[in-house]
Order: C-alpha cells, then structure tokens, then sequence
C-alpha cells in the first residue's frame, strides 16, 4: 500500500511567483524514514526537476512554475507513488508518502542495482551504509555490528582484536568524530573489537566520512562517523532476543501512541568472562555491555520531535601478567542524552534541524573502585542546522556551541600532571551551498567561522570544497579542505596493550590541524559489479602525541609532531542473484616527524620521523555471502601486513646522579633501552571467520540459528609483544560460535 | 606488453615487501654488560657504585649474585682495589647490588673502574677527584637599595658544581601567637656562582626567594601565613669531577633519562665520577631579611 497525505499552505513575498513541494517519505510497514527515495516532478514535456531524500526522508522540491505535474516517487524494493498535481501560484505543498516493501528481495541477498548504499559506493570520502551491510559479515554474535564492518574499509587500521582504538586514514582514534542523533561518542569500541555502542539492530543508516568532511563536523582531524538510528515501529510491536557466547541482546520496539510516537530500546551484555572464555584457550577478562534508548515522535505534518540516550560499559585487563608485572584493569563509560528537532516551517522555505545533547566519557585505570588514574570528558553541545532548496542550489547553513570539559586525574606513575581541569568553549556559524553547476556536475563550498571565547586562539575560518561528476556508469569525487581540533586523546603507543586514554586540551596557543585532499573514482560497468578507486593526502601538523621517554610507564608530557598519511584504497562490489562479495584493498602510508626538544640530544637529530604504530601499508578484506540449500553463508578473509612497534636493547635501572649521593639509599627507577622508535616491524596478520546461519520463519516470529567460526585455520596473530617479558599476545585463536535469535513482530 | 607486466609485477611485490614480515625480532644486537651510577668521595672512606645488568627483560632485582667483578684502578700508581656486593633493599621493597669499597681517595688522583662479566665482557669509566674548596659567607652590601643579596664566597677549582642547595629553616605563622608552621624550603643554585679570582662568588637572592617561600606558605596553609621568620640557612655546595656536567645545562630527569644522554660508562651507561660536598649554615643580617620581606619582628639590626 502506498499512500501520501497531502497539506497546502500559501507563500509570499518572493516565493509567491512559484510552488514547492516537501514532505517526508516513510516505510508503511513500521514508519521508518527511507532516505535515498527518487522523487521526481514531471511536467508534460518530460521531467522538471528530481531530487533524493535525506536520511530522515525528507524531499523539497522549490521554484515550481504554477501548473500540473506528475510527482512520481520510486525506490528499490518499494511500490513506486505517483500522483498527478495541480500547483498554483505562491502555493506551499507538504506531501508525506508511505511506501511499502514489494518483498522482492527478501528471496535474494542482493539484487538492486541502484543502491545509495554498499561496499563500493564511496563517494568523496563518503560512504553510506546500512544494517544490512553490518549484518552479512561473519561475527561471533548473531547480529551485526558497525564496528565489525568498519574494520574491512580500507584505511581504517585497528591495532587487534581488542583494544577498542580504531585509526582512520593516518589520524588518531580520538581524531574521529562519532555521532549518534547528534550525540558525541568519545569512546564508541568496546574492549572486544568486534564490538561497537551501535548493534546493527538499533542503526538506520551510517555515514562514514573518512575525509574531506563538511561544516556540521568541524572539530576532529580524521574522520566522521555519522550513526542515524531507528526510529522504532510506530504500527505494532517488534523485537529480539539472541544469545551468544560472547554477547546477548535484547531489543524492543514499538508505538506509544499509534502512528505517532513510537520508542526503540537496546540492551546488550557480555558473556565473554562467563561462557566463551571456557571453551577458549585464552584469558579474556572483559566485560562490556551497552544500551540505547529513543523515543521519536511526530508532532504534526512537519514537525518530528526525538529523544535519545546511549551508555556504554567496558572494563578489562589487556596484556599478559607475569611475576615481576602486575596489569592494571582499564576502563571507560560513555553516557550520552540527545534531543532532535526536526521541522518544515510553514512560512520558511527550509528545513530545520535543531539539536541539543550532553556527552560524557569516563576513562579510568586500576580498582574500578579506587582507579589509579583517571580522566573526564563532558559537555553540552548546541547546534541549529539549517537547508533550503532553489532551483539548482542547495543551501545548508547553521550554527553550533560546544563546551568540553575534561577532569584529569592522573596520580601514580604520571610525571608532570597529576590533576587538571579545562574547559574549551566554541561557537561556530558556517555557511555550505552545493551548486549543480551542469547536469551531473555538482560542487559544495565549505565556509566554517569559529570563535573561542576567553583563548588565545580567539578565532579562525576554514574552507572546504567537494566536487562530483557523474555520467552514466562513471562518477569522479574530489575534496579537499582544512580542518582543526581542540580536545584530544591521549596514549602510549609503545605499549599496545596500554589503551587508557587520557583526554586534554590542546595547548592554547596551537591546535591541532589537518588538510585534507582526495580523488576518487567508481564506475559500474554491469549492473552487478562496482569499482572504485580513491586516492587521499592528509598533512596534519600540531599532533600532540606522548613524549618519548625511556620510563616503562605512560608519560602526559606533551611533544609536538607533525604528521603524512596517503593512500589509495580500491573496492570491488559485486552484486549477483546469489552471491554478494567485495574485496577491499588499501595501500596507505603514515610518517610522524616529532619536534621534541629532546631529539637532537637523544637521537642526534631536532626532528625525528617515524612511521606511527598503526601505519599499515596493505590491507586486504575479502568478504562474502550466499546461499546455499536455505543457509546463508557468509566467509571474510581480512589480511593485514605488519604494524611498527618499538624493539629494545634491554632494561637497566636510572639514577639521576645530580649530586653526590648515598648511592646504598638512593631511590631509582627501571628502565627501558629503546632503539630509535617504531623500527620494527610485526609480523602479517590474517584471519578467516564464517559463519552459517538459517532462518526459520513463521506468522509471527523468526528463529535464525547461526553456527561459525572465529579465526577458521587457527592463524597464530600477534596483538602485541611485551617488551618487557618478551611474552607474546596473542590474538583470538579459533574460536567456535553458537548463538541464537528469536525476532517477533 | 611483456616489459610492462613485468614492472608493474616487480611494483606489486616490491610494495608487498614492504609491508609484510612473519617474524618478530624485538630484541636489538647490544653487548654492554652493565650501567653503572658511583661516587668517589675524597671526603669518606667508604665509595659505593650501584650496579644493573643490562638484561633481555625487565624484572624485579634479585638478591642473588650478579655476575660481575668490580675493581678500581689508581692509574698513577697501577694500585687496584676489589669492589665488594652488598644488597640493599629499598624502601619499595625492590633489591639493588650497590658495590662498595674502603679506600681513601685523594684530590687529583684519577681512578678507572671495571665491572667485568664472567665472559670478559666489561664495562669502564675513569674519573679524577676533584680539589677541595672551601665556604666563607661574606658580609652582604645592606645599603644596596631595592636588593636583599647574600654574598658566599667558594675558595678554590672546583671542576663542577653540579648541584647547590640553599635551604631556608623557616617558620610561619598566621599571627602573632598563633601555632607555628615549621618548613625547610630548598633551592637550586646550580650555574649561578660566578668564576672570580680565587673562586666564584654565589649571591644569594633572599627577596627573589622570598615570593617564592610566600606563595608556597600562602598555598599550603588554610590560614595565610603573613609572619614568616627565616631561622637559618644551609648552603650545601657538591663539587664534581669535570664530567660532572649536565648536556641540557641542567639535571632534569625527563631529558636525561634517555640512555648515553648523560653518561662516561663506555660499553655501560650510567655514570661514575667523584665528588664530594661542602655546608655552610648562617643566618643573613637582620637588615637584610628586612629588606627581603622576611619577619624580623623585635630584632634590631645589631641583632645577628
């Protein structure tokens, strides 16, 4: 059944001479938004004027001359809507549309030749991805996770299976940018790596913006990750439970008032410590859960009103103990609470997003009860996003107001800050218009302004540009532009097993700053096969890293580096009937050049370079899924060749003979003998994981069973070697799964 | 055609080659044995040299033996001495073998130290000790306006001074009557003598000081401490031999932390030198005190 709700309102002014036509397009089936839906207006002589909607469904068609149309609304795997319209002078038309699923696909895996979204479709650094493409990769839970599928995108490195740091295109994790509705994420990995805040059962839609990003995500260097959730059913009740080794779920959804407002809730807890550490030969001392919560609603035609909330848990030991060391616990909590408004004026020719959310990111190390050390990251963040539609522009302006604070804590070993507190306010005006310059040449114009009260920075103005061409089977993408950060995160590096984060303000005189450059292109030369290409340089300067020291403990001194990464990264789609697979290959190269004051006396030289731990010249992910006899089968190989780490000479002990001294009393210290840093090179990581699932359904409810295999050929991965013991770390061997989930609806 | 493929193979595999490795090799070739922090001093009979082995891993120090001989060599005269091990156990209960031998070492003579491995690997340094010296306060100039200078004269060669302390015997108090707050305050005047005929000259900046001994009673106590009466000083001045010199200027462990930064081990790190120190305690005049703020209260300025 597809339907549209039809409203009329009038213009003035300038407006007056012309119609418009706006609305949102939702599923019939549980009123989701459906983003990327052609809507096109066609006139008797053939089509006027087209667009595609956003990812809450919204399309606004402006500048209409009065007369009569054909709208004609279609999507993939969708009844198409068409409706013949009279427009009159000065006339304002919200036309909401409902579209039902044909259930076409649900027979095959992957049949559409028009996507927005999938493996391939990038896009000047953007690619667009939904639960479906979480949901075909093999992981040891019956349900996806974003954090599983960002791990096969070229340029995104992790330094193992846990750990939870993710390092995208050269920068740092706390260089990402994550968002859920709007809320900031400071630390969205859990401990175990296959694990995100974001179960595919909650996600709508997610924007992975690995460079070359707009105005709305000005303050982080590297990349975006922009999570949509669901809104809920607003026309019955739904939901899941699963069980699995190494996580359970559960997951409820439904209306609160019919058609109106609907509510999505998210529970998942761990079992690793409990059930899958019994039948892995491998301590895995992690806890971990999440919950997410949303209630949306719609307050009239044009209106929509939601409210959504994230906590994330995760505590664990990573590295290996021994006698002479004892590990301390890690730990951090995310909370986060968001408010979302969304609105087509009546009397204003755009559509306005007005957000207002609290963040907050607790990392500790230690007793969870009495932490050694820890650190706080929080507060409120305001902003009013703004798009109005013309003939061939599109114009996005708005402005936003940020306040983080960060705590610190730091006793124990630290060696120059012990507490500390920052607060780094920022307001930020920015103006984007895209213009569709010809047809199929489309460029976006950047111009971000920020102050920041009360620093000695006071203010600064960026710029950035995007450029597509498309013709037929062949799109070309190009971007570039300057971007900045004030807050970041801090580790030690040459330890990998040490992943406390300590978050802090840049130093008041500089912030951290990147440029941003890429090309790309993507043809689909069958319906069933897409290839793209992107090539990407990255020159960021005032990266505040840890300074280098030979304590084997974590310092908070800062030292200044500047840092280049490129890359090439190269995906192949391929879409058929019964198979869908893509192979992602990238090439990328990372160099650190360290302005440590200390350099020229320890190393000789004022600037030392060196390839950070995370640069990871190949990676290589082979993903795919069938069906065979009514199971699905779904297999990903992921190669990785070896990350830096830092080799040694050996341990003494350090005396600071400053004086003369009772050398029997004095106090020292152990000391580690490093070469010159990052010098050695891991060995090649690959693994192989499947899994088989199967559906039984009914009426009312769906069973999947799902069997597998973590690390099929039991491939021996180093995670990190302990320089102080030589113990090796290893990664997950094969690990055998089991899980299953029980959906109702 | 065929050229092509074949660059673009030689391409793949020399890209392939550069990323990929299947071994780990974390430890690097090193063949020093020892790193080694001692003292002579011409002023004790007893000089000690706290030894570490420089290991593949890093552990708790043991009480057991190390495998090391350690010996001095008097190169003037050839005259060697055998170190003894003992062990100490710190106060975070960690042990460390501090070497230690009985000998009197006179000014001028230059010593070469040996730790020896079983396998005839060693570790060396040579020092030579250095000349005495000898402290004479001066008598300040009071009449110098908008200045509070203690002058201190150091008598001789010193090769080095690494280090100068000057503590400050204090007590504080919110008002008269109140508890005192008793507080030594140290400061570091390492690199501010300078060379004069017959010696160096060490002013010391008792109003410069004093803001510093204000802000620090201001911070500690809940109570402003506005009377602080300066007891006495002790100026403790450590004379090195000439390789007792800091590569920064200054003895700062973050820096100098980093293996051979600062260092005369050869095949070893650490360092060995000779040294000795030499105090002083005074009180400046009432006059001066006066001027650098401190409370001199009734004392008038015959008072000293």
């Amino acid at each position: 059944m597809t339907l549209g709700t039809l409203a009329v309102t009038s213009t003035t002014g300038a407006e007056a001479q012309t119609a418009s036509i706006r609305g949102f397009v939702t599923d019939t089936e549980d009123g989701e938004a459906l983003a990327g839906v052609n809507v096109v207006l066609e006139s008797n002589t053939g089509i006027l004027r087209g667009g595609s909607t956003s990812s809450d469904g919204i399309y606004n068609l402006t500048r209409i001359a009065p007369g009569t149309y054909v709208l004609r609304v279609s999507f993939v795997g969708y009844t198409s809507f068409s409706d013949t319209l009279a427009f009159r002078s000065g006339q304002r038309l919200t036309l909401n549309i409902e579209l039902a699923a044909t259930g076409a696909e649900l027979e095959e895996i992957v049949v559409e030749a028009e996507t927005e979204t999938g493996a391939a479709r990038v896009t000047a650094g953007l690619q667009t991805i939904t639960p479906k493409d979480m949901d075909l990769l093999p992981t040891p839970d019956i349900s996806g996770d974003l954090a599983s599928f960002l791990t096969t995108l070229p340029g995104v490195v992790s330094l193992g299976d846990r750990g939870g740091q993710l390092f995208i295109r050269g920068g740092e994790p706390s260089h990402n940018m994550v968002l859920v509705d709007g809320m900031y994420v400071y630390q969205p990995y859990h401990i175990l790596g296959f694990y995100s805040a974001f179960p595919s059962d909650i996600i709508h839609q997610a924007d992975i913006h690995t460079a070359g990003y707009g105005a709305p995500f000005t303050g982080r260097i590297a990349s975006v990750i922009d999570v949509k959730s669901r809104n809920g059913n607003k026309h019955g009740y739904a939901g899941a439970l699963a069980v699995a080794p190494f996580v359970s779920a559960a997951q409820f959804e439904g209306p609160l008032i019919r058609d109106r407002v609907s509510f999505m809730g998210s529970v998942r807890q761990s079992l690793v410590k409990t059930v899958a550490q019994q039948y892995v030969q491998q301590d895995m001392p992690y806890t971990f859960g999440d919950a997410f919560a949303k209630v949306h609603a719609i307050i009239s035609p044009t209106s929509q009103l939601s409210v959504s909330g994230l906590y994330t848990h995760d505590r664990g030991t990573i590295g290996l103990e021994s006698e002479d060391r004892i590990l301390e616990e890690v730990g951090w909590k995310n909370a986060a609470l968001g408010l979302r408004y969304v609105v087509l004026p009546r009397a204003l020719p755009f559509v306005i997003e007005i957000l207002l959310s609290y963040s907050r990111l607790e990392t500790q190390q230690g007793p969870s009860d009495e932490p050694v050390r820890w650190s706080k990251i929080q507060g409120f963040q305001y902003a009013a996003n703004m798009t109005s539609f013309y003939e061939r522009t599109q114009w996005k302006w708005g402005l936003y107001w940020r306040a983080p604070e960060i705590t610190a804590h730091l006793g124990g070993l630290f060696q120059d800050l012990d507490f500390g507190f920052s607060r780094r306010h920022k307001a930020g005006l920015y103006l984007e218009p895209d213009f569709y310059i010809t047809s199929g040449l489309k460029a976006r114009v950047t111009l971000v302004g920020e102050l920041f009260p009360g620093q000695e920075d006071r203010g600064r103005i960026e710029s950035r540009f995007r450029l597509i061409w498309q013709r037929g089977e062949h799109e070309v993408s190009a971007g570039a532009g300057l971007y900045h950060q004030e807050v970041f995160g801090l580790n030690d590096r040459r330890d990998a097993t040490n992943v406390f984060t300590s978050w802090r303000s840049a130093p008041t005189e500089k912030l951290s700053e990147a440029i941003h450059a890429l090309a790309g292109y993507r043809v689909s030369p069958f319906p069933w096969l897409e290839v793209s290409l992107e090539g990407y340089y990255k020159k960021i300067s005032e990266l505040f890293i840890a300074e280098w020291t030979s304590y084997p403990r974590f310092t908070s001194r800062l030292q200044r580096a500047d840092g280049k990464a490129g890359g090439l990264d190269l995906r192949t789609e391929v879409r058929l009937p019964y198979f869908y697979g893509y192979v992602n290959y990238g090439l990328s190269s990372v160099r650190y050049t360290s302005k440590q004051l200390s350099n020229e006396l320890w190393f000789g030289t004022e600037r030392l370079h060196f390839r950070p731990p995370h640069d990871r010249r190949h990676q290589l992910n082979l993903v795919g899924t069938t069906r065979l006899n009514g199971f699905d089968v779904s297999a990903r190989w992921n190669f990785g060749s070896g990350r830096p780490y830092n080799q040694v000479y050996g341990f003494d002990g350090f005396l600071l003979l400053d004086g003369v001294m009772d050398l029997f009393n004095a106090p020292d210290e152990q000391r580690v003998i490093y070469g010159r840093p990052f010098r050695g090179i891991l060995p090649t990581y690959h693994r192989l994981d499947v899994t088989v699932e199967r559906e039984f359904e009914s009426k009312l409810f769906t069973l999947t069973a799902q069997i597998g295999a973590i690390n099929v050929y039991d491939r021996r991965n180093l995670f990190a070697l302990d320089l102080f013991t030589t113990e090796h770390n290893w990664q997950l061997p094969i690990v055998p799964t089991a899980g299953l989930r029980f959906d109702f609806r | 055609m065929m050229r092509q493929t074949s660059i673009l193979l030689c391409t793949v595999v020399f890209l392939w080659n550069t990323g990929c490795r299947e071994t780990v090799d974390s430890r690097l070739e090193f063949e020093a044995p020892f790193s080694v922090y001692g003292i002579i001093n011409p002023k004790s009979n007893v000089h000690a040299a706290r030894i570490f082995e420089i290991k593949s891993n890093i552990m708790l120090v043991h009480p057991d033996p190390i495998d090391a001989v350690v010996t001095t060599t008097l190169l003037d005269t050839g005259e060697k001495q055998a170190w003894r091990d003992s062990v100490v156990q710190l106060d975070d209960g960690d042990y460390r073998h501090v070497y230690w031998a009985e000998f009197l070492a006179r000014p001028g003579e230059t010593y070469r130290l040996n730790v020896v491995r079983s396998d005839g690997v060693q570790s060396s340094a040579v020092t030579t000790v250095p000349p005495p010296v000898e402290l004479e306060v001066l008598e300040p100039d009071v009449l110098k306006p908008n200045q509070a200078l203690m002058p201190l004269f150091i008598h001789g060669a010193p090769p080095t001074m690494p280090r100068i302390d000057v503590e400050y015997i204090l007590v504080g108090f919110a008002e008269e009557g109140s508890v005192p707050i008793f507080k030594p305050l140290l400061f570091n005047y390492a690199g501010k003598p300078q060379q004069q005929p017959g010696g160096y000259l060490l002013e010391i900046d008792l109003r410069e000081d004093y803001s510093e001994i204000y802000r620090v009673f201001d911070s500690d106590n809940d109570v402003s401490t506005d009377i602080i009466d300066l007891r006495h000083m002790n100026v403790t001045v450590h004379v090195g031999d000439q390789n007792w010199v800091s590569p920064i200027g200054v003895f700062d462990e973050n820096f100098l932390v980093e293996p051979g930064s600062f260092s005369n081990v050869d095949n070893g790190f650490g360092f060995f030198g000779s040294g000795y120190i030499e105090s002083v305690s005074f009180r400046p005049p009432v006059e001066l005190l006066r001027w650098a703020g401190f409370y001199v209260g009734g004392e008038n300025d015959s008072g000293r």
